[in-house]
C-alpha cells in the first residue's frame, strides 16, 4: 500500500476519479429506475411508493404485435448502417490516400465533415423538402427521365434505404478522418518493401494498407455495436410518419411514445430494459470478437 | 380556434359527466355546494368580495401552447395587455413556466417529473393521471367560496353535468372547459364557385359527393393542373379541421365515441363493421390518385397550402373551419378568391346520417397541489366570466387587446383560462340567420356572443373579407344554421359514454388509438388490403379493447337503470 501511495500511478489513478463520478451518476444511479418496468409508475409516489405489478407490463408487452416488429427494425437498420458506415469510410479514406493535391484533399475533408455538425432537427427538416414527392428537388429530378414522384419517406420499401444512406452521409466525413489517420501510421518501409517485390498500388493497398488499418476497423466496429440500439433515435424521430412505422418504427420511438405521450412510464421502461438487455448481449459479442480477431483489449 | 381545436382532438378520451360515486348520487353538483365547510378545511369563512384585489400582488404560475393569436406591436404571450388587466384588477401576476408549440408532449414531461405550474390545462386522462397521483388540489371549497353567482350559473347551465365530469368521489378537483356540445359535430364543406362552375347539385347524399369529388379531379376546375378530392390531415380520423369524422359518420360508423349496438351494449365507433365499407371507398379514391399521397405526414397548416393554392376543394371538418384554416384559402391579395360554403353531411344510404358528437368537456383546468393561493385561479375564471356575461368598456381589454377594438385577432385566446357557454352556438344558428335576412339585430336578444357575431357579418357586409370566416357561419345557410338544423332533425349521435375514464381507458386508449391511425392510413393509402380491417378488430379487443368494452358496460349498466 505504502509503496502504491508512493509510486508514479497514483496521479493517474486520480485523474480517473471524476471520471468515475460521472458514469457513477450518470450511468450507475439511473438504473434504480430499472424498478418502473415492474410497476405502475406514479409520479408524485415515486420509485419505492408505486404500486408493484411484476410481469404484466412484460406479459403486455409480449402481446403487443410492436414490439417484435420494433426489434425487427432496431436490429436490420442498425446492422446496415454498421455495414455501409464501416465500407464507406475506408473506401474514401483509401481513395483520398492516393490523392497527391493536399489542397483538394484538405477541402474534401472539411465538405464532407461538415453535416457531422449539423442537428437532425435541421438535416430532417431539409430531407422533408428534398424529398417530398409532390414539390420535391429529387423527386422533379427523377421526374426529367419519366420516372413517377416516388413517395421515399412514406414507402416502406424505400424508409431504412434512406435512414442509412443519410445517416452514412453526415457521418461518413468524421470516420474517414479516423481512418486517414490510421493510415498514415503504417510504416511506409513496408510499402517500399511491397514495390520492390513487384506489388502493384492495388496489390499494396490490399497487402499492406487494409491490414494497416484493420485493428482499426474492427475497433469502430466494435464500438459502433455499442451504440446500434441508441444510434437512430433523433434521425427516426424527425423523419418518420405513421405510414412507415411499419419499417422505421424502433425501440427509442416506441419508448418515446408509450413513456412520454402516452404516459405509460411502466410499459415504456419495460421496452428499454429489454433494449439493455439486447444491447448488453451484443456488447459481450462485439468485445469478444475484437478480442478474437483484433487482439483488442478493455484492461 | 387552436385551442378548440385541440380540444377536439383530445375528445379520444373524452370522460363527461357522472363518476361512478357521483352517478349513484344524483344531483351533484348541488351537493357539493352544500357540503361548503369539509372538515379537513379550517379557512376563515366566506370572503365579503371574492374578487378582491390582493395587495401587494401576488404571482401565480403556469403553462402556455403556441396559437394562432395575433399579438399587438410588441406584445407575446409573456407579457401583454391581458396579462397586465389581470394583475391590475385582480393584483394577479400570471407567468408563463414555458410556452410550447408541442403543449402536450411538453406538460406530460413536467408532470413526470412533478414540476408543474400553479394552474394549467390538461386532457381528462391527464386529470385522471393527476387525481390519481394526488398532485392537485381539491376545489370543492375554493369554487364554493370563491366562484361569484354568475360563473356558478355559467358551469351548472347544464344541470351541472359537465361540471361533474371533473368530480371525483364529489370532490371537484378540476374545473372543466365548459363547451357546446354540438360543437363537435361535423359539416361538409364545399368550394361553391366550383359547383357552380362545372354545374353541379349540391350534395345530398354521399354518392353525390363521391361524384362532385370525381369531377373536381377530372375536371381541374383551379386549372393547377392536379386536383385533390378532400383535404386531409394526419389525425384524420377526429381532429375538427380537414378530418373524415363527417365522412365516416356518413357511413353510420362512428370512430371515437361509444354506441349503443343492436343488443343495446356500448360498442367502440372505431371498430364498426360499418368502418369498413367506408375505408374501402376511401381506399378506391385513394388508388384512383384523388388524395394528397402526403396526407398522412402533414397537419391541418401543412394540408392548408394546398388548399390556399386552389387544388382542393372538399374539406369535411368542424362549424369554425372557416376561421381556421379556411379564412386564408378564401380570402388571398384582399379578395375573395374561393368560396366556400359549409352543407350537412349526407349519407350513403336511405338512413339520414347522424353527427358524432362528444359531451363537450375537451379538456380541463386543474390547480397544483402546492400552489400558494388556489382561490386566485377561481378569481381569474370569474373574471372571464364576467367578461364573458357583461363586455363593458371598462372590461373589453380580455377580449380585444388594450386597442379594445375587435380585430379578429383572437386576443381573447391570451386568457390563461377561457370557457365557452354550455348552450353557445345553438341560439346562434336558429337567431342569427332570421336576423340577417331580416337585417334587424332586434331579433338577436342580449347573448353579447351572438351580437357581436352579428356586428362582424353587417362588417363582412359593408366589404370588410377578413370577417368571411363569420359569414360563412352566421349567414342563412352557414354552419351555424347547420348545426340548429342537425338538432332539429335529431341527427346527433351523442358519446354515450360519460364516465369518467375507466383504467383499462386510461392506460390502453392511446396505444389503442395509435394502432387504429396506423392500420387506418395504411389501409387508406392501399399499402395492406380493406380485410386487414377484422384483423384490426380482432387485435384490437385483445390489446385492451375488449376490456375497456366491458368496463364501459359494466358502467353503463349503472346509469341506465
Amino acid at each position: 500500500m505504502q509503496k502504491f501511495l508512493r509510486s508514479e500511478r497514483l496521479p493517474l489513478h486520480l485523474m480517473l476519479l471524476p471520471s468515475l463520478a460521472i458514469l457513477a451518476v450518470y450511468s450507475y444511479w439511473p438504473m434504480a429506475g430499472i424498478m418502473i418496468a415492474f410497476e405502475k409508475y406514479i409520479p408524485t409516489k415515486g420509485l419505492f411508493g408505486s404500486p408493484w405489478v411484476g410481469l404484466r407490463n412484460f406479459k403486455y408487452l409480449f402481446y403487443l404485435p410492436d414490439t417484435q416488429r420494433v426489434i425487427i427494425n432496431t436490429l436490420s437498420i442498425a446492422s446496415m448502417k454498421i455495414v455501409a458506415g464501416l465500407i464507406v469510410p475506408i473506401v474514401i479514406a483509401l481513395l483520398l490516400n492516393e490523392v497527391r493535391k493536399s489542397m483538394f484533399k484538405r477541402a474534401f475533408q472539411t465538405l464532407v465533415y461538415l453535416p457531422h455538425f449539423l442537428s437532425w432537427v435541421i438535416l430532417g427538416g431539409i430531407l422533408i423538402d428534398l424529398l417530398s414527392p409532390s414539390n420535391g428537388l429529387v423527386n422533379q429530378a427523377l421526374g426529367v427521365f419519366g420516372i413517377q414522384p416516388i413517395f421515399f419517406l412514406g414507402d416502406n420499401n424505400w424508409f431504412q434505404f434512406i435512414l442509412v444512406s443519410s445517416d452514412v452521409w453526415k457521418e461518413f466525413g468524421f470516420n474517414t478522418i479516423v481512418y486517414l489517420a490510421a493510415l498514415t501510421g503504417i510504416n511506409p518501409t513496408l510499402y517500399e518493401a511491397a514495390s520492390i517485390d513487384g506489388a502493384n498500388r492495388l496489390r499494396q493497398a490490399w497487402h499492406v494498407t487494409m491490414p494497416g488499418i484493420m485493428p482499426i476497423a474492427i475497433l469502430m466496429v466494435t464500438l459502433s455495436i455499442g451504440n446500434v440500439l441508441n444510434a437512430g433515435f433523433d434521425q427516426i424521430f424527425n423523419l418518420y410518419s405513421t405510414p412507415v412505422y411499419e419499417s422505421g418504427d424502433i425501440i427509442d420511438t416506441l419508448v418515446y411514445r408509450l413513456g412520454i405521450l402516452q404516459a405509460q412510464y411502466g410499459l415504456a421502461t419495460a421496452v428499454g430494459l429489454l433494449k439493455s438487455t439486447v444491447s448488453l448481449i451484443l456488447i459481450a459479442c462485439s468485445y469478444f470478437l475484437a478480442y478474437r480477431f483484433a487482439n483488442y483489449r478493455i484492461f | 380556434m387552436k385551442m378548440r381545436l385541440l380540444k377536439m382532438g383530445l375528445s379520444i378520451v373524452l370522460v363527461s359527466a357522472l363518476g361512478f360515486m357521483t352517478a349513484c348520487s344524483g344531483n351533484s353538483s348541488n351537493q357539493q355546494q352544500g357540503e361548503s365547510s369539509a372538515p379537513t378545511e379550517n379557512k376563515e369563512a366566506a370572503p365579503a368580495d371574492p374578487m378582491a384585489k390582493y395587495d401587494p400582488p401576488i404571482e401565480l404560475t403556469t403553462v402556455r401552447s403556441v396559437s394562432n393569436i395575433k399579438f399587438d406591436e410588441g406584445e407575446t404571450i409573456d407579457k401583454n395587455a391581458v396579462y397586465d388587466a389581470y394583475e391590475k384588477d385582480l393584483g394577479i401576476k400570471i407567468k408563463n413556466s414555458w410556452v410550447s408549440d408541442k403543449y402536450g408532449e411538453k406538460l406530460k414531461i413536467s408532470i413526470a417529473s412533478n414540476d408543474i405550474p400553479d394552474f394549467f390545462r390538461v386532457s381528462a386522462s391527464e386529470l385522471q393521471q393527476l387525481q390519481e397521483a394526488d398532485m392537485i388540489a381539491d376545489l370543492t371549497d375554493i369554487f364554493d367560496k370563491y366562484a361569484t353567482q354568475k360563473t356558478k350559473e355559467w358551469f351548472n347551465l347544464d344541470g351541472g353535468r359537465q361540471l361533474s365530469t371533473a368530480t371525483f368521489d364529489n370532490r371537484l378537483m378540476a374545473i372543466p372547459g365548459t363547451d357546446n356540445p354540438y360543437n363537435s359535430s361535423s359539416y361538409l364543406w364545399i368550394r361553391k364557385d366550383w359547383l357552380e362552375k362545372l354545374g353541379l347539385p349540391k350534395p345530398q347524399t354521399m354518392q353525390d359527393v363521391i361524384k362532385i369529388a370525381d369531377e373536381f379531379v377530372k375536371q381541374d376546375p383551379g386549372g393547377t393542373g392536379k386536383t385533390y378530392a378532400f383535404a386531409l390531415n394526419s389525425s384524420y380520423i377526429n381532429n375538427g379541421a380537414f378530418d373524415l369524422q363527417g365522412f365516416f359518420n356518413g357511413y353510420h360508423a362512428y370512430p371515437g365515441i361509444w354506441v349503443k349496438d343492436a343488443s343495446g351494449k356500448l360498442m367502440y365507433g372505431t371498430i364498426m363493421p360499418e368502418m369498413k365499407q367506408a375505408l374501402k371507398q376511401l381506399q378506391d379514391m385513394y388508388k384512383a390518385g384523388m388524395f394528397d399521397p402526403e396526407f398522412a405526414v402533414k397537419d391541418a397548416d401543412k394540408e392548408n397550402e394546398l388548399v390556399v393554392a386552389g387544388k382542393i376543394g372538399i374539406a369535411y371538418g368542424a362549424f369554425w373551419q372557416s376561421i381556421w384554416p379556411l379564412q386564408t384559402a378564401a380570402v388571398q391579395n384582399g379578395k375573395l378568391a374561393q368560396d366556400w360554403e359549409a352543407y350537412p353531411i349526407v349519407s350513403i344510404d336511405d338512413k339520414p346520417a347522424k353527427t358524432a358528437t362528444d359531451i363537450g368537456v375537451g379538456s380541463y383546468f386543474v390547480v397544483s397541489k402546492k400552489a400558494k393561493h388556489p382561490e386566485a385561479v377561481i378569481k381569474i375564471i370569474n373574471k372571464w366570466i364576467e367578461v364573458q356575461t357583461n363586455l363593458t368598456d371598462a372590461n373589453k381589454v380580455y377580449m380585444f387587446g388594450k386597442s379594445g377594438v375587435d380585430k379578429s385577432a383572437l386576443l381573447w385566446k391570451i386568457n390563461p383560462t377561457v370557457f365557452f357557454a354550455q348552450d353557445e352556438n345553438l341560439p346562434a344558428g336558429r337567431l342569427l340567420p332570421k336576423a340577417i335576412e331580416a337585417k334587424d339585430p332586434s331579433l338577436l336578444g342580449t347573448n353579447p356572443e351572438i351580437n357581436s357575431r352579428y356586428k362582424r357579418v353587417e362588417k363582412y357586409l359593408a366589404g370588410d373579407l377578413t370577417m368571411w370566416n363569420e359569414w360563412a357561419m352566421s349567414k342563412p345557410g352557414g354552419s351555424f344554421a347547420i348545426m340548429d338544423q342537425y338538432d332539429r332533425e335529431k341527427r346527433y349521435q351523442v358519446n354515450e359514454f360519460y364516465g369518467t375514464l375507466t383504467p383499462a381507458m386510461l392506460e390502453m386508449q392511446g396505444i389503442l388509438e395509435e394502432k387504429t391511425r396506423e392500420t387506418f392510413t395504411k389501409i387508406i393509402m392501399n399499402k395492406v388490403s380493406v380485410d386487414e380491417f377484422d384483423k384490426f378488430v380482432e387485435e384490437w379487443k385483445k390489446l385492451g379493447g375488449e376490456q375497456m368494452t366491458n368496463e364501459a358496460n359494466e358502467w353503463y349498466a349503472t346509469v341506465k337503470k
